[in-house]
């Protein structure tokens, strides 16, 4: 079926007043054209004449093959419906009613609803998500919601031609894309032709098959919205000037009424060596980028720190975003990757939020929790972040220049991969942050996972020509076995990328905590003589407090999601997590919480930590819906309970353990230190009141505490072990590294071994300082 | 559809709901129909009433009472009820504003004043003025005041203004009716006052008949606008791309609601608030605005509410009798004000 809509010298006003002039155009059937323009340059007008709402002045509008003026109303209004600007105030009309009015003209003399007409206002309403709001009153709703219904209404109409002016109006993000998505589908799945003005150009960009730009007086241009929509016609339109364009379409920062040159933009054309960065950066700065997540560019960052630091500078790591499950507190208490605290403590630093202002926690499949310069702002699903991230610049600039003032080299670790295209508008972790600070890049790559050549190759050929000019060298990392072997590869890598394969590194096993949960850790299954069970949550947090045991030989920790992995643990530990009523409800569901129970019950002992520990209690209630609402059981071994809060309790603490009772009473004043992290109040229910002590004991194998690290301090992991051996009537050598010392020997195997594959002089250059004697 | 099963059984429901209160409001008329019949200077029994109606037989004076002045009187009350009800819901629809009303915009005070003239001049030319001719005035004068506002309309924004203008024109219509009567002779004006007061009094068979013929025309056709009115509570502009004449369809509105605010006022005067209280609480009981249940729930709650209030009028104070205007005035009034408070809000301007 083709539909085309044909306006030939096509004049719209009011009355004698001409508003848009001499508009020819032609549009086919299922392609969407979008009117743009200034306020007041007739778009309006246009599309109520060319709907026949307004007369025409002059000229000719053609639908499907007829004049306009051939039409009846009811005709008509088959062919096309419309979404009009102006407020609708209908009196004691539920919504359902205001959506089925768009029936009007497929309905007999009394306007009865027949069946299918039912089933169109039920299609058209669920597409635009009010269907729930049907048998509610039309002006109980907000202005987004009227909105919708009111688009349902037009739907419903079954037009061949809707016509929408400013649809976006109300509506609040996720709506925004969600409805780009439908007019999509409803033009190039279903042949339907849309007309629509928009204001948010940048929507515009995304849909429009044509576009049609309205000048006072008259038609600037009409074609495809690639030519149109360019950034020349768009300046002139709107009358930009380049920072106006820059801060509406590239994240700019806002112009300043003032002249100010101050204000942060994007050097059109870029030169590494001199610094002529817009941030105010006192310190040199070197970043790292990676093909994809996981190639190891944490490691990277965190042994360049340290070699630097060797070397006699103050370096310090920077992440501007981090997504990661697992956050570290610093010692005021604020949020930040562990990754950046990895980095710190390698630089022999004290871990800052500065160092990773924006954090992201998942707390779902397509929301997280965002947490800036350390503290916890609220939950966003991924589109509101989307939004919401291009408000963080300044502050990740702020972050950055605090700490730039007060080291001498940053090392900057980028995010994923730099060339994720649909992405890259407002970018603030990869190149978007290489260009404002003016930092040159090394793009790392993972031999050991495969396609080097395409990892490396490919995301250079994908990134723009200035981005490209940022990067400064190639690392080829993990790789197996003697680097020399590689030469080949080298030198094609080189070739075709004319840049420099600065470091062939070798894969290297460290035990150091590294991003996020995500990670190999978990897939670890060998056994050793004690073996360890963590119930892996999808939500699991601060994973790493189990990782003092790994520092034993002797010791295995398995990270399990079945009842059947549960077998043959020695001890099992319920970790953190991030969500404890879904995790709660998925280890109900995974079968794991009747293991986990019956193993208690036979004499197995159990750890429960922070969100495990509030599992171990009787009940986790949500009154506030700080989580998912609601009240859960818990596995009721500990007489506790649990009330989760909005606000979040996180402090470092240290101390002696009391006297703990059970199996591990050798635990009992042991010096110890950790921190606790948790957005829930737990008290005893069973009538024991004070304050909850450090661990809570019960039945001799029932443990639980708030504590992170709580098993780092020294002697407690070891006691632990020793203890359980003796349960197995085995004998294990329980000395374990103390956790530092194991960490900086780590730390030394890695400057170790970057030192023998970067060349590091190069690198030093790469910032424009002279390598060190 | 799981939904759609879900609304067809909401629907269902609904539709009972409705049946109840269409019941109930009929019910309520058939009640005060009978009790008006009953109850005035002279008490009659209700089995005697019911005799008189059903066999036309029983004692001379009651069956004078009945059938020649109670019963066209009350056949008179329901029928002007209904219809200034209608009229002030159509006016409603046509200004998008639930204060509307053939009383306020000045449009009965129009009618009042075409029919003193056209009694005077028939009167002064000693032939008795048929009712049809009074209807006609009415309606004459009715469209003149309607098209006044519809001036206004054009020319000020704002509801409010619109009223003012309304209430305005209602005064100089009374003003000018004023001048009429004081130029009339003694012997017209006693029947005049009482009149352009606004009373069911001396309503006979002749003019409960034209106002039968009148108003059922007008009903008809105000059920068949049901579909594009209830397109038109989304607005002009929505009800237009929907298909709607709005052109026809407007000028169908102004001439159905004057001819229905003219034949009340031809034959009991200027009633007040009743336009405007009966549909919006007939519109809260039914819980919608959708006009093919609102358009006949107005008319018989019209009916009801001008037959209680005739029936107070008749009785409250007799032998004498109160104006009808003046107990509409006593129930209507509040409802308005309580209106305007809700209004408070602001989802209408007024």
């Amino acid at each position: 079926m083709t539909y085309e809509i044909v306006t030939k010298g096509l004049c719209a006003g009011y009355g004698k007043q001409k508003v848009v002039g001499d508009v020819s155009l032609s549009l086919p059937s299922g392609r969407i054209a979008v009117l743009a323009g200034p306020n007041g340059s007739g778009k309006t007008t246009l599309l109520k004449t060319i709907v026949g709402q307004l007369e025409r002045l002059e000229g000719t509008v053609i639908l499907g093959g007829r004049e306009l003026a051939e039409f009846g109303g009811e005709e008509l209004a088959k062919e096309a419906s419309v979404v009009l600007t102006g407020r609708v105030r209908p009196e004691l009309m539920k919504c359902f009613d205001v959506a089925a009015a768009g029936r009007y003209p497929h309905t007999g003399r009394f306007g009865k609803l027949g069946a299918e007409d039912r089933r169109q206002v039920e299609r058209a309403m669920e597409q635009l998500h009010v269907l729930e709001y049907a048998d509610r009153y039309f002006d109980t709703l907000s202005d987004g919601q009227k909105q919708r219904v009111l688009i349902a209404r037009a739907l419903c109409q079954q037009p061949k031609l809707l016509v929408m002016d400013e649809p976006m109006n109300y509506l609040d993000v996720r709506y925004q894309l969600d409805l780009l998505d439908l007019l999509r589908e409803l033009a190039h799945g279903q042949g339907m032709t849309i007309m629509l003005s928009l204001h948010e150009i940048r929507l515009a960009r995304k849909i429009a098959d044509v576009a049609l730009l309205v000048r006072k007086d008259h038609v600037v241009r009409f074609g495809p919205a690639e030519q149109v929509l360019s950034r020349g016609s768009l300046k002139e339109l709107f009358s930009l000037d380049d920072k106006g364009y820059e801060c509406y379409f590239h994240d700019g920062a806002l112009p300043e009424r003032k002249k100010d040159v101050k204000a942060a933009h994007i050097p059109a054309e870029t030169n590494v060596q001199k610094n002529t960065s817009s941030v105010q950066n006192t310190a040199r700065v070197l970043m790292v980028q990676g093909t994809m997540s996981g190639v190891g560019k944490s490691l990277l960052a965190a042994g360049l720190c340290r070699i630097f630091a060797a070397d006699g500078f103050r370096a310090a790591p920077f992440k501007s975003q981090n997504m990661a499950l697992n956050s570290y507190v610093t010692e005021d208490g604020l949020e930040i990757g562990r990754a950046q605290a990895m980095q710190a403590l390698a630089a022999g630093q004290k871990p800052v939020a500065d160092m990773n202002p924006v954090l992201l926690k998942p707390t779902g499949h397509t929301g997280s929790q965002v947490i800036v310069n350390g503290r916890v702002r609220g939950d966003m699903e991924a589109g509101e972040y989307f939004a919401f991230r291009q408000k963080l610049m300044p502050e990740i600039i702020e972050a950055f220049t605090r700490l730039a003032k007060d080291n001498d080299i940053i090392v900057v670790e980028g995010a994923g991969s730099p060339a994720e295209l649909n992405l890259k508008e407002g970018d603030v972790v990869n190149m978007g942050l290489a260009q404002l600070i003016d930092a040159p890049v090394l793009l790392v790559g993972d031999i050991d996972r495969g396609g080097i050549f395409a990892q490396l190759l490919g995301t250079l050929e994908l990134l723009e020509p200035e981005e490209r000019r940022r990067v400064r060298g190639l690392i080829v990392n993990k790789f197996r076995g003697d680097p020399a072997l590689f030469a080949d590869g080298v030198r094609i890598l080189e070739e075709r990328s004319s840049l420099p394969v600065v470091g062939v590194v070798p894969f290297t096993e460290l035990q150091l905590e590294d991003e996020d949960s995500l990670n190999p850790r978990f897939e670890r299954r060998g056994r050793g003589r004690i073996d360890l069970a963590v119930v892996r949550f999808p939500r699991i947090s601060n994973a790493s407090d189990f990782d003092v045991f790994e520092q034993s030989p002797e010791v295995s920790v398995r990270y399990v999601r079945t009842p059947e992995e549960l077998r043959g643990a020695d001890m099992i530990f319920l970790p953190g997590s991030k969500n404890t009523l879904d995790d709660l409800r998925w280890f109900r569901e995974s079968g794991l919480f009747a293991a986990v129970r019956e193993k208690a019950e036979e004499g197995t002992p159990l750890w429960g930590i922070c969100g495990g520990f509030q599992m171990l209690g009787e009940s986790v209630e949500d009154p506030l819906a700080a989580e998912a609402g609601g009240t859960a059981k818990g596995l009721g071994l500990l007489p506790v309970v649990t009330t989760l809060e909005k606000e979040k309790a996180q402090t470092q603490r240290e101390g002696v353990l009391p006297p703990v009772g059970g199996m591990f009473a050798a635990l009992s004043q042991k010096a110890y230190k950790g921190y606790e992290i948790h957005m829930g109040r737990t008290r005893f229910s069973d009538g024991a009141d004070g304050p909850l002590p450090v661990v809570v004991e019960r039945r001799g194998n029932i443990f639980g505490t708030y504590l992170h690290g709580v098993f780092d301090a020294e002697g407690i992991a070891g006691a632990i072990l020793e203890a359980l051996a003796k349960r197995k009537g085995i004998r294990v050598d329980a000395s374990l590294l103390p956790r530092d010392l194991a960490r900086e020997r780590e730390f030394d195997r890695l400057e170790a071994c970057l030192r023998d594959n970067l060349p590091m002089d190069v690198i030093y250059r790469m910032m424009g300082m002279e390598p060190p004697q | 559809m799981g939904e759609t099963a879900e609304n067809m059984k909401k629907e269902r429901k609904r539709n009972r709901r409705r049946a109840w209160i269409f019941f109930a409001l009929a019910l309520l008329l058939g009640l005060l129909f009978v009790l008006n019949l009953q109850l005035g200077s002279v008490k009659i029994a209700p089995d005697e009433v019911f005799g008189i109606l059903l066999s036309g037989k029983g004692d001379p004076a009651a069956l004078q009472i009945v059938l020649q002045i109670r019963l066209p009187r009350a056949l008179l009350a329901a029928v002007l009820g209904g219809a200034l009800a209608l009229a002030g819901f159509l006016l409603q629809t046509f200004f998008h504003n639930p204060i509307a009303g053939p009383y306020i915009l000045g449009i009965s005070s129009g009618a009042k004043m075409a029919v003193a003239f056209t009694l005077i001049v028939f009167l002064d030319a000693g032939v008795a003025a048929s009712s049809l001719s009074l209807v006609l005035a009415a309606f004459a004068g009715s469209l003149l005041c309607m098209g006044f506002v519809l001036f206004l309309s054009r020319k000020l924004q704002g509801m409010s203004v619109l009223l003012i203008g309304g209430i305005m024109i209602g005064y100089i219509c009374s003003a000018l009716t004023d001048i009429l009567v004081t130029f009339a002779d003694d012997a017209e004006i006693v029947n005049l006052h009482s009149w352009s007061q606004g009373s069911f009094s001396g309503s006979d068979w002749r003019d409960a008949g034209v106002a039968f013929a009148v108003v059922f025309i007008a009903f008809f056709f105000t059920m068949l606008l049901s579909k594009p009115m209830g397109a038109y509570r989304l607005g002009e502009a929505y009800a237009k791309s929907m298909g709607v004449d709005t052109k026809a369809f407007r000028a169908a509105l102004i001439l159905l609601s004057s001819l229905l605010s003219a034949c009340v006022t031809a034959f009991a005067g200027p009633i007040s608030f009743v336009g405007i209280a009966v549909p919006y609480l007939v519109k809260r009981l039914l819980g919608t605005s959708d006009p093919i249940a609102v358009i006949p729930a107005s008319f018989l709650g019209g009916g009801v509410f001008c037959l209680f209030c005739d029936l107070l009028a008749r009785t409250l104070l007799a032998p004498a009798e109160l104006n009808i205007s003046t107990v509409t005035s006593v129930f209507g009034a509040p409802v308005v004000i309580f209106m305007l408070f809700r209004k408070k809000g602001g989802d209408h301007d007024l």
